[in-house]
């Protein structure tokens, strides 16, 4: 549709945001027949959950980043000094550069360069008003030429800003299925589970020849896992255990009961129930979390979880687009757009630099509403390594597991062609502020790095927005990537906001 | 057929079908009837080795066909060749080849690779090897795979050193139990190798191979009480113990790591039986061993067992009844 044809439009439904929520709900509409007309005022796919290459990245950082959702980004280059061995940096020192809430008024005032240079120096330009120690671009320093040299293979890298997976029997799988969009869209296997504490990274057995073979666990921890895989795996088995213990937490059904304590009750409860450090996941829930673990292996092979290939969040979301398009939606890109209640009352009025539109729903990311108040904070780290530390050309979940809390972690690498060759990916994530959560983070990664050194560490804090104010009573807005590593939770979201609009 | 597949459901056949069905039945038929003709006429030509190929394509249970082919075979010219005849064999390892995908466990078909592979001039035993390693890999359990593995082993002895294939092939068992330790024919074959790999060694590494089996064995005893393989096995294991010492140290070994299981276990049925088993074992090779109270929580055990295992409780009263003979106390199962 060219663009002076939307000016004074109809749509049925007008979604706000690309996420994957939205994209979810825009391709339902679409195929149940409204009329649908997406709005992204990024220039790119995916909002909360896009990927982009190292560049990309540093691009959003400066240029597109909503500076309420993620209001801080640190980046830490490492470097070697003259002579060394090993990069002795830790990641806990003071970043590289450091973005604050004012990136795009300070991108903007930069007076236009000539358009020389490789993208690479042109990403360093991007970043160098907002080094912490006046980089000076012509005369690049240790940092910035390590900046540099890693930019060098930008376009192997795709970096997730809100990495999941997918669980092999859950809701988002069978929706790709349902879809047909699981027809194009590649996956890999989520090979290993890891439990790491600061006394080592140890495999979480999963299945009984994992738990005969393990040469880690003892004959008694090897029983104990036994009976929880085959009694809390068994329906009609957990059922009996959940009426005789009641209404108690999970956590004190697997002390008390299978008598699991220690490195086993983390492994049970983080790694595979993925029970949050502060989370109250009560005997029942608990067990149809290891019954979805369970159920899922083995569905495609001997793992629990699939994880996308190219930014997997990033990848469906632009198919479900993909789909509504086909089904009639209408897409825009890179455009701002404001929404007002219509005058008339019924609906609302959609403007955009093209022209006004009337929406009779509208569903938008929180993002785009004008006043928020602040939800969920996550503090996350995108980690890139020098080295494999978890297998080759494998993908793995880790858990750390510290005295202070739980850090969920994904480890990527070409095999979901998310880095290049020889280097690896690691995020992490635990909810809470940065300033508080920033060492449990580092923590976190330093205790899975192992020998690999890391090459550069961006953490950044994403808050959950909370529309508020009037005008968001009747618009539905979406949440937003949570705290847990699969994408089933977004799939509920949607399909709960779908409902709601078709009725 | 195979091992943990689902079986699909008959399906009542089609008109075509069954015209089809009666087509091949009239093909097969006339082709027999051909063969067995041939056989009666004794004719060994090409000819007749050729209707014989056919005619087991379509069956392969047929004995009396694959010996009449044998003996084609071995009455052509090409036969006294060698390098003819090995070609000639090799074809028909080919065709034996395609064979097996129509029925992996006909034991005439494997009867003839087998006799194929001793008249071969320049026999491929590593090349079987891993066609066996394929099989075991589709389906565990196939004794087939598992038996004509061992006769592989045996002629791949002749030509390589018999120590260090007896050490690969101990390995390769440990792997398969690995893989899945309810896998009785990898725990079979294991004990047909470990008799000569305890025979060669020396004390230390006696006790060093005694101590590995026994770690696995409790491995799988943990991992799953209830699965007999590793019960069986660690039986054997005593069994074939040379003196009553090792025998009862064994034993004792054997009391302890069931007791300790127990303790996790309190109502496996399996650890249960064998902890009473045990001390009667015990108690017959060294006479006084057992204490009283000992010999009291067996006769508990039983009862107990009789009670929660109603399917075997003959047995519990019939092994009660004669310990409590044996050891004069009190039978509680009465």
């Amino acid at each position: 549709m060219a663009e002076r044809e939307l000016d004074g439009q109809s749509f049925d439904l007008v979604v706000l945001g690309t996420g994957l929520e939205e994209a979810i709900i825009a391709s339902e509409a679409a195929a149940a027949g409204k009329s649908v007309l997406h709005i992204d005022r990024n220039p790119y796919y995916g909002g909360a959950y896009a990927s982009f290459t190292l560049n990309g990245l540093i691009e959003w950082a400066v240029c597109h980043r909503d500076q309420r959702q993620i209001p801080i980004v640190e980046i830490l280059v490492s470097t070697k000094a003259e002579g060394e061995e090993e990069r002795r940096q830790q990641l806990t020192d003071q970043p590289t550069f450091v973005i604050g809430k004012d990136s795009r008024g300070a991108a903007a005032s930069d007076p236009a360069e000539p358009a020389t240079g490789s993208r690479a120096s042109e990403a360093l330009r991007r970043l160098a008003p907002f080094a912490t120690n006046n980089m000076c671009v012509d005369e690049p320093d240790s940092a910035a030429k390590a900046l540099l040299e890693l930019l060098q293979n930008d376009r192997n890298y795709q970096i997730e800003l809100a990495p999941k997976v997918a669980l092999c029997r859950g809701q988002m799988i069978d929706l790709l299925i349902d879809s047909g969009i699981g027809e194009y869209v590649q996956f890999r296997g989520v090979e290993h589970n890891y439990l790491v504490r600061d006394n080592g990274v140890e495999r979480v057995p999963e299945s009984k020849e994992d738990i005969f073979a393990s040469t880690t666990l003892s004959l008694i921890e090897k029983r104990k896992l036994m009976r929880v895989i085959t009694t809390v795996a068994d329906q009609e088995q957990s059922k009996a255990v959940i009426e005789q213990a009641g209404g108690v937490l999970f956590e004190k059904l697997l002390r008390e009961r299978f008598k699991l304590d220690g490195k086993l009750l983390d492994a049970v409860l983080r790694c595979v129930a993925r029970v949050g450090f502060n989370e109250q996941v009560d005997a029942a829930e608990g067990c149809r979390r290891i019954q979805r673990y369970v159920t899922s292996m083995g569905r495609y092979g001997r793992m629990a979880y699939l994880c996308g290939l190219y930014g997997g969040g990033s990848e469906i979301a632009q198919s479900f687009c993909r789909l509504c398009a086909v089904a009639g939606g209408t897409y825009v890109l890179g455009e701002d757009v404001s929404v007002e209640p219509a005058n008339d009352g019924a609906g609302f009025t959609v403007s955009l630099g093209v022209g006004t539109i009337k929406a009779a729903r509208v569903v938008m990311d929180s993002t785009y509403a004008s006043t928020v108040t602040h939800g969920h904070v996550l503090s996350r780290a995108i980690c890139i390594l020098d080295a494999h530390i978890l297998g080759e050309d494998t993908t793995a979940l880790a858990t750390y597991v510290g005295s202070s809390g739980v850090v969920s972690m994904l480890y990527v690498t070409q095999a979901t062609m998310a880095a290049p060759k020889g280097k690896s990916i690691l995020y992490a994530w635990v909810e809470g502020r940065l300033s508080e959560n920033k060492v449990l983070l580092c923590h976190a990664i330093s205790a899975t790095r192992g020998n690999a050194s890391a090459l550069l560490t961006l953490f950044m804090e994403t808050h959950s927005l909370v529309a508020s104010g009037s005008v968001s009573d009747d618009i539905i807005h979406t949440k937003g990537p949570d705290a847990t590593v699969d994408l089933d939770s977004a799939v509920t979201a949607a399909q709960s906001i779908t409902e709601l609009i078709l009725g | 057929m195979m091992h943990g597949r689902r079986r699909v459901a008959a399906k009542e056949p089609t008109q075509d079908e069954k015209d089809e069905a009666r087509q091949q039945l009239e093909r097969y038929c006339a082709l027999n009837s051909r063969v067995m003709g041939l056989k009666a006429q004794n004719v060994f030509t090409t000819d007749a080795l050729d209707a014989t190929r056919q005619l087991l394509e379509l069956n392969t249970e047929l004995h009396t066909v694959w010996n009449y082919r044998r003996t084609i075979m071995k009455k052509l010219d090409a036969w006294e060749d060698t390098e003819k005849r090995q070609s000639m064999l090799e074809q028909e390892l080919g065709f034996l080849m395609k064979v097996i995908r129509n029925n992996i466990k006909s034991y005439w078909m494997w009867n003839h690779r087998m006799w194929a592979l001793s008249q071969l001039p320049q026999p491929t035993w590593r090349g079987e090897l891993s066609l066996v390693d394929k099989l075991i890999g589709m389906d565990a359990r196939n004794y087939h795979a598992w038996d004509y593995r061992r006769f592989v082993i045996a002629r791949l002895k002749d030509t390589e050193d018999g120590d260090a294939v007896d050490e690969q092939e101990f390995a390769f068992t440990t792997a398969q139990i690995n893989r899945d330790c309810a896998n009785h024919s990898a725990w079979h074959n294991r004990s047909k190798l470990l008799p000569a790999i305890l025979a060669r060694a020396d004390q230390p590494r006696r006790e060093k191979v005694l101590q590995t089996e026994n770690e696995l064995i409790q491995n799988a005893i943990y991992t799953d009480p209830e699965d007999q393989n590793a019960w069986l096995y660690y039986d054997w294991l005593l069994d074939i113990q040379q003196s009553d010492e090792d025998r009862i140290k064994l034993l004792r070994g054997k009391i302890a790591a069931i007791r300790e299981l127990l303790e996790l276990e309190e109502d496996g049925t399996r650890p249960l039986i064998e902890l009473v088993s045990r001390f009667a074992e015990l108690g017959r090779l060294q006479p006084g061993s057992v204490s009283d109270a000992e010999k009291e929580e067996c006769m508990k055990t039983l009862c107990t067992l009789k009670g929660v295992d109603s399917y075997h409780a003959g047995r519990y009263t019939d092994i009660s009844s004669a310990l409590s003979k044996r050891w004069k106390v009190h039978d509680l199962c009465v």
